[in-house]
């Protein structure tokens, strides 16, 4: 950006180079990095992986039901290559893991369909948190819901709580698991927002996946993209009666 | 064992002596062939790392170290990952993992149930039984994937220093 303004110089040196001086600190504010005319690529910045979360973002992420074509397939093979689920050869069909899933609802009396990935919600108040009897059930000063499996004991009980069924309990011993998403016999797994890529300043899989209809981003700074699409447009919660304060939005349902 | 015979010498009376000196020097035998099978036993063969330090002292200071403190240095980076998201290398146990154990070939996976694997090595020989490769990889990723995900991991770092500059720029 800046080359092409240095042989631009010349005429208006002034202009030019308060322009270029503006134009850094934009840059510089929103890392607006250009690839090609008309494309824009706005990188979520990496936090220093070696700072604690803060509780000064708070990551969330919209979906609009309706440019999900597929009804979100694409997220779920995403979902599953990125984090190693799906391929539990013992489970049966109740017991296999369900990181995200298909939900489809009909209304009663039009017989309208909706399609929707309903995963973890990323909750606020987070009921599974809440009834966790070994804190294992977490919610990250950042806002992500996780399970930290080293205290697990397999209990079950947030699985009970959740009203999205979005939790899964591992009843196989895996082998081959991927590096960044431990997984084992006995302990309960769910969306993790790909915490992993998160901190290394990406999207989740699932939002690089279906790009056209989801958005991934910081829900406390007013500047970011998911929060202007909300402020403008508003959002869905599921189940937004329980008032748990979802960080997982959705448009068309 | 020679202060035995010599005090054994002594409460014994001469007539005993030769009887008493052909079993213990039986003994004697019997114990000094044990010793003997004791010292042979060779120290583990470790695989070895697939990296390698700059300087020989940062090598042995890592080696003494986590000889001793490899279990806490992982049990507290463990927490400080799960909760609090730090992703520092140092410490991690993928990290590990990735310079300790060979990557995957078409013919063969080195897995933690192996006595070639780094971890297992030691573990098997004083009989540990640690649960980590239960949930956790025991192996780095395929090469191909291993490769991509440097390469990602090298250009975050880099938009990273990009953003620190550049915010620095902009304050």
């Amino acid at each position: 950006m800046s080359n092409k303004m240095n042989q631009n110089d010349g005429v208006n040196g002034n202009i030019n180079s308060y322009r270029r001086k503006f134009m850094a600190g934009v840059a510089g504010l929103a890392t607006v990095v250009t690839v090609a005319p008309g494309v824009v690529l706005r990188q979520v910045q990496a936090k220093d992986p070696a700072e604690a979360v803060t509780d000064k973002k708070r990551w969330g992420m919209l979906i609009d039901t309706n440019k999900l074509t597929d009804g979100g397939d694409a997220c779920i093979a995403a979902c599953k290559k990125e984090h190693g689920w799906g391929d539990e050869k013992l489970s049966s069909n109740e017991q296999d893991a369900q990181w995200i899933r298909k939900v489809k609802v009909t209304e009663k009396l039009t017989k309208n369909e909706t399609v929707l990935p309903v995963m973890c919600q990323h909750c606020d108040t987070a009921p599974c948190a809440d009834v966790c009897p070994t804190g294992a059930s977490f919610k990250r000063a950042d806002g992500i819901v996780l399970v930290d499996k080293h205290i697990c004991i397999g209990c079950r009980y947030c699985m009970m709580a959740c009203p999205y069924k979005a939790r899964s309990f591992i009843h196989e011993t895996l082998i081959d698991q991927r590096p960044d998403t431990p997984r084992g016999k006995g302990t309960v797994e769910s969306c993790n927002m790909c915490v992993n890529r998160v901190d290394a300043g990406k999207n989740p899989a699932c939002v690089d996946a279906a790009p056209q209809a989801m958005l991934f981003g910081d829900l406390n700074d007013p500047e970011s993209d998911i929060s202007k699409a909300l402020k403008e447009y508003g959002g869905t919660q599921i189940r937004a009666d329980l008032g748990l304060n979802t960080g997982v939005r959705y448009w068309g349902i | 064992m020679i202060a035995h015979l010599l005090s054994a010498f002594f409460i014994v009376g001469n007539s005993m002596f030769s009887k008493f000196l052909s079993v213990a020097s039986l003994m004697a035998i019997l114990v000094s062939l044990l010793g003997v099978s004791g010292c042979d036993s060779k120290p583990l063969e470790i695989a070895k790392a697939v990296k390698s330090f700059d300087t020989d002292q940062q090598r042995d200071a890592h080696v003494a170290d986590m000889r001793k403190n490899h279990m806490d240095r992982l049990m507290h980076k463990r927490d400080q990952t799960m909760h609090e998201g730090v992703r520092t290398p140092k410490y991690s146990l993928k990290a590990c993992i990735d310079c300790h154990v060979p990557a995957p070939t078409e013919s063969k996976v080195v897995r933690h149930t192996d006595p070639e694997h780094f971890c297992a090595t030691c573990h098997a020989y004083v009989s540990v039984k640690i649960d980590c490769f239960q949930c956790h990889a025991d192996h780095p990723d395929k090469p191909a994937t291993a490769a991509a995900s440097n390469i990602l991991l090298n250009n975050n770092l880099k938009i990273a220093t990009e953003n620190t500059s550049t915010e620095a720029v902009a304050k």
